[in-house]
Order: structure tokens, then C-alpha cells, then sequence
């Protein structure tokens, strides 16, 4: 096999197995879904109240919430591959184009006046040998101003 | 009476996919999701079980594998 051709491969193989999404939750004991629901306009992947019983689906017992917690994932919304896609439509949640910061505003307040935490989480999985990708400060200066903390969890398998 | 597979800190290896009858692809995006939708770091340990329930350190269930798939 030539030089060009195994390189060629090697690429598409390293497409094809990359995955990347990101997920951001609002919590704490006084968090009312439907609040942040309503601030956001978006519905919640999961969402639930701190001892509120729920079902996580059809598999296994209900669980009971340690905390509230509002909780959106991009893995079913955003098809590409390249994280900065997914952490952009988290800001455009919390601050969408021509708001002028008042969605963030309004969050802010919400989150200072409920003692609620804000987290980010960055998914990333790729072929041994790829780099791992840096996360855009472009792309989260919105969300650190909420201010939500930033997870990475990459790893190469 | 569900059977434990893996309660070690790091990602689970191929042995739970294939317990699970999932690929490690989906086994790694549904453990991250099932972390952050219960309010836990993706470093934190949870405990897998061969029905695909998944619980913090305490025991509690946080949810199922073969709900996010």
C-alpha cells in the first residue's frame, strides 16, 4: 500500500470512531425546572427536583433526585463531530444571537437568588495517536460569565 | 439478582460492552450522560451492573445503560 493511500485511510478511520458533544446542567436544592426551562425556552434533556422520583427510561428502577437538576446534552441535537459546534449552541442557549446578554442576565440573578451551580462538559473520544481537541474560549465565554465550571472528559480508546 | 462488572475510577473496558452486548462507543457517551444528568464530574466512580443499572459510590441508582443508547 502506498504512503498516500495508508494515509488516506488512517483519516477516514479517524473520522469515522471521533465523537464529540457537551452537556450543561443547572443545579441545587431550590431549583424549579420549570424556571430555568422558561429563562432558557428550550426543553431540558432530563430535568427533575431535589427528591422528586423519576424514570430515566424503560430499563431499571426509578431514581430519586439528590438535587434538583435542569440538564441539556447535545449528543441527539448536534451531529458534528467538532466539539466548538457543540459548546456553540450551549451559549446560544444562555445567550442567543441579539439578546444583549439579558438571557444571561436573567439566568445569573436566578442562579445567585436559588444558590444554583452551573457545569459544562466536554465529550471527546478519538483514535489512539489524535490529538485531543483544546476547548475555544470563543466558544464558552458566555458560559464562563454565567459562570459554569468546564469539564473535560477526553479520551483516546 | 444483577452482578457487578466494573467499579474502578477509570473508563470501563471492552469486557463491559460486551457483557452490556453494546459497543464501547455507546457504553463511553451513555456513562458520561448518565454522570452529568446526576450531577456528578465526569471523574467521579460509579458502579456498573450486568443489567445495565448504574449507581454512585453510595449505591444509589442514577439510571440504566440501555436507556441512553
Amino acid at each position: 500500500m502506498s504512503k498516500a493511500m495508508s494515509s488516506a485511510t488512517s483519516t477516514t478511520k479517524s473520522d469515522n470512531t471521533m465523537r464529540a458533544f457537551a452537556t450543561l446542567r443547572f443545579a441545587g436544592d431550590a431549583l424549579d425546572p420549570d424556571e430555568i426551562s422558561r429563562v432558557i425556552k428550550a426543553k431540558p434533556t432530563r430535568a427533575y427536583r431535589k427528591g422528586e422520583k423519576y424514570r430515566s427510561g424503560p430499563h431499571g428502577p426509578e431514581v430519586t433526585g439528590k438535587t434538583g437538576v435542569w440538564y441539556f446534552s447535545t449528543r441527539r441535537k448536534i451531529p458534528s463531530k467538532d466539539l466548538a459546534d457543540h459548546l456553540n449552541a450551549l451559549e446560544r442557549l444562555i445567550a442567543p444571537f441579539g439578546d444583549q446578554g439579558n438571557r444571561l442576565r436573567e439566568l445569573h440573578d436566578l442562579m445567585e437568588r436559588e444558590n444554583l451551580q452551573a457545569h459544562v462538559t466536554c465529550f471527546w473520544r478519538g483514535p489512539p495517536g489524535t490529538h485531543e481537541p483544546s476547548i475555544p474560549s470563543v466558544a464558552t465565554d458566555a458560559l464562563r460569565r454565567l459562570p459554569a465550571d468546564i469539564t473535560p472528559d477526553f479520551a483516546t480508546e | 439478582m444483577a452482578r457487578i462488572i466494573w467499579d474502578r475510577r477509570e473508563n470501563p473496558t471492552e469486557y463491559v460492552s460486551d457483557q452490556l452486548g453494546i459497543t464501547r462507543e455507546q457504553l463511553g457517551d451513555a456513562i458520561h450522560e448518565i454522570k452529568a444528568a446526576s450531577d456528578l464530574s465526569p471523574a467521579e466512580r460509579v458502579i456498573i451492573y450486568d443489567d445495565g443499572t448504574v449507581t454512585d459510590e453510595q449505591g444509589d441508582v442514577l439510571g440504566n445503560i440501555h436507556n441512553e443508547i
